[in-house]
């Protein structure tokens, strides 16, 4: 029960990170609870808000509801059902209605505003927000690798390095991949082509003979990716095709479609190209 | 032929949302009535029909482009009997529209809560979040276009599989896969450089509904209500769980369409029953904004029974009226089938 009640506790916790928008939340709640005349209101914002948070901490729903219908990690969208920002704006437009001069109306309302900044984060100075490249919001890089490796008519199978794994498929389903997303979150899959196209440098005789195994048509990995082994990649059936946005395509050489990708891209190989080979063996 | 397209996405995310929220809104109280109330409900009427039809076709493992046809004949059919049912409450709406010209006092903070939203739908646009989830959901509605399936071939590496139950009663990515098979514009395109910036317009939309409700007499209250909602979303990514931040992260997703546009018009619908304000329309809809609890998401399946069986009980004993109960157990059919279906399946 220590134990649930623990979890309940930094899940609540994590909820609002390291901001005060639960106190302000708590807070909303208090003021209404003190000072709202409307019954409506008060059944809403004060007593359902409050059974719904005493039901989150309330362990043996917190048991029942982490084993029985939300696992614990999505457990925290039970505080979804509490509506936060509905709750302060009302509370603030409502404290903001009850002072009698324009003057002050309008100072006490810049003051909640600035409060609220203060409190929170701004959305877009979350350093994952960035100007988007293209309309699909997606890595250019990733398009214009699965440009290269799109053959119309059939679907084909490839190995991307990992920031490409989640991208690749919103653009283009028809390219298979030998593993997915599930490859960078721990304990969702462990494929050994994966290690071995993460591993620094990587072993060609590893990746490609993994990719055989798996049926895997293209390889692709960041452009200068050090690559150690026996013999050079193209030596295990898996020809360089091109480069794109830093990332070298390799195509297997017993792919039905494999020589008419080659004579396609022939002319825009870069002559001076050279692999980073390292020979270990 | 980039016209045709815009001009069927703006057919199916505008006129078709229209047109299926006039019949509800026909139904419902004078003082409900309004355009934006009329675009909400139709929303919430082509999603929870979508819901109906779709789920079949999915547990049976019907081919995708059947949901694609079906539903469009269905919805353009129910849409031009909407229309022609409903079209009554437009001039109501334009009246009320003519009545309510904003004061002069209004109009400064009106502008800024204007601004405020005309940026983000700018940000929406032009900012991008490249969000994990996205090669599931995302990438599920694009697997559906492809292989002509649903919920069969998991969407991160495209392997043939069995029926994912677990996503398969939330039929949201499947929506956005036919609307782009019927507007003929990438999924991905329009989930993130369309749907981000209409579905932020319709949960101010909501927000706009409740502030009419909560502030019926104080007009200047009401855009104040929104100036504050504005500012809470926009610093409301103090971590990854929050709704804000899954409304602007992941708008086009259903997990966040639950808490930033279900959970919002449950509250609007919560506030007409404290008010004793639910007519025929209202209830109608309430049965429907649950069905559409179950397209967002599984989550809403489980935890909508929670709000609204709390919320009539407390309404129950305060007006001494047990009958709440029981209207609101009936509208909560949906969740309890969809929950039922999915043990059944599981």
């Amino acid at each position: 029960m220590g134990e649930i009640m623990k979890r309940t506790l930094t899940i609540y916790q994590n909820y609002g990170g390291d901001s005060t928008m639960t106190v302000i939340v708590a807070a909303a709640i208090l003021y209404l609870w003190v000072t709202e005349e409307k019954k409506e209101i008060r059944i809403l914002f004060v007593h359902l808000t409050a059974g719904i948070t005493a039901l989150f901490f309330f362990p043996l729903f917190a048991y029942a509801a982490m084993h029985f219908f939300l696992d614990s990690q999505v457990y925290y969208r039970l505080l979804w059902l509490v509506p936060m920002g509905m709750i302060v704006s009302y509370a603030l437009a409502r404290a903001v209605s009850k002072i009698e001069t324009r003057r002050k109306r309008i100072v006490i309302s810049g003051v909640f505003v600035l409060l609220l900044m203060q409190s929170g984060s701004l959305v877009y100075r979350n350093p994952l927000v960035t100007r988007a490249e293209n309309l699909y919001h997606l890595p250019q890089s990733v398009i214009s690798a699965a440009d290269v490796m799109h053959v119309e008519g059939r679907d084909v199978k490839a190995v991307v390095p990992g920031e490409m794994l989640q991208f690749i498929r919103q653009y283009d389903a028809s390219i298979h991949l030998a593993y997915g997303r599930d490859a960078l979150i721990d304990g969702w899959s462990n494929n050994p082509l994966y290690e071995a196209m993460e591993a620094n440098p990587v072993r060609s005789f590893a990746i490609t003979d993994y990719a055989k195994q798996q049926g895997v048509e293209y390889i692709v990995l960041r452009a200068g990716t050090p690559i150690a082994g026996g013999k050079p990649i193209g030596k295990y059936e898996f020809s360089y095709l091109t480069t794109v946005d830093n990332y070298d395509i390799y195509i297997y050489d017993r792919a039905v479609f494999a020589e008419e990708k080659k004579r396609e891209y022939a002319s825009l190989a870069d002559p001076d190209r050279e692999e980073n080979y390292i020979q270990t063996e | 032929m980039m016209w045709l397209h815009l001009g069927l996405l703006a057919v199916c995310t505008w006129i078709l949302p229209f047109c299926m929220g006039l019949l509800p809104v026909r139904y419902m109280k004078d003082e409900h009535r309004s355009l934006g109330m009329i675009w909400l409900c139709g929303w919430m009427m082509m999603f929870a029909v979508f819901q109906l039809l779709a789920v079949p076709f999915i547990v049976f493992e019907a081919p995708f482009m059947l949901v694609v046809q079906s539903y469009t004949i269905v919805i353009g059919i129910l849409a031009i009997i909407f229309l022609l049912l409903g079209c009554g409450s437009i001039p109501v709406c334009l009246r009320k529209i003519r009545e309510h010209r904003p004061e002069k006092e209004q109009i400064p903070i009106m502008a800024l809560v204007l601004l405020l939203i005309g940026i983000q739908l700018f940000f929406a646009f032009y900012m991008q979040y490249l969000d994990g989830d996205d090669s599931f959901f995302v990438a599920t509605s694009l697997t559906s276009q492809h292989t002509n399936t649903m919920y069969r071939f998991t969407p991160y590496y495209g392997a043939d599989g069995e029926l994912d139950i677990r996503h398969a009663l939330s039929t949201e990515p499947i929506f956005m896969a036919w609307l782009s098979e019927v507007t003929g514009i990438h999924v991905t395109v329009i989930c993130h450089s369309y749907i981000s910036i209409l579905f932020l317009v319709l949960m101010f939309c909501i927000y706009v509904q409740a502030g009419n409700q909560l502030f019926p007499l104080q007009r200047k209250s009401k855009w104040l209500f929104l100036l504050f909602v504005n500012i809470w979303y926009l610093f409301g990514n103090v971590s990854i769980y929050t709704a804000e931040s899954f409304a602007y992260t992941r708008t086009w997703q259903g997990k966040a369409m639950f808490p930033n546009l279900m959970v919002p018009t449950l509250f609007l619908w919560l506030l007409y029953m404290a008010k004793d304000e639910m007519d025929v329309g209202e209830w109608a809809m309430l049965f429907v904004i649950v069905m559409c609890t179950a397209f967002t998401t599984s989550t809403g399946i489980f935890t909508v029974p929670i709000l609204l069986g709390l919320a009539a009980v407390l309404m129950a004993v305060e007006k001494k009226k047990v009958i709440l109960i029981f209207q609101t157990l009936a509208c909560l059919l949906p969740c309890i089938f969809f929950g039922l279906l999915y043990l059944f399946l599981k």
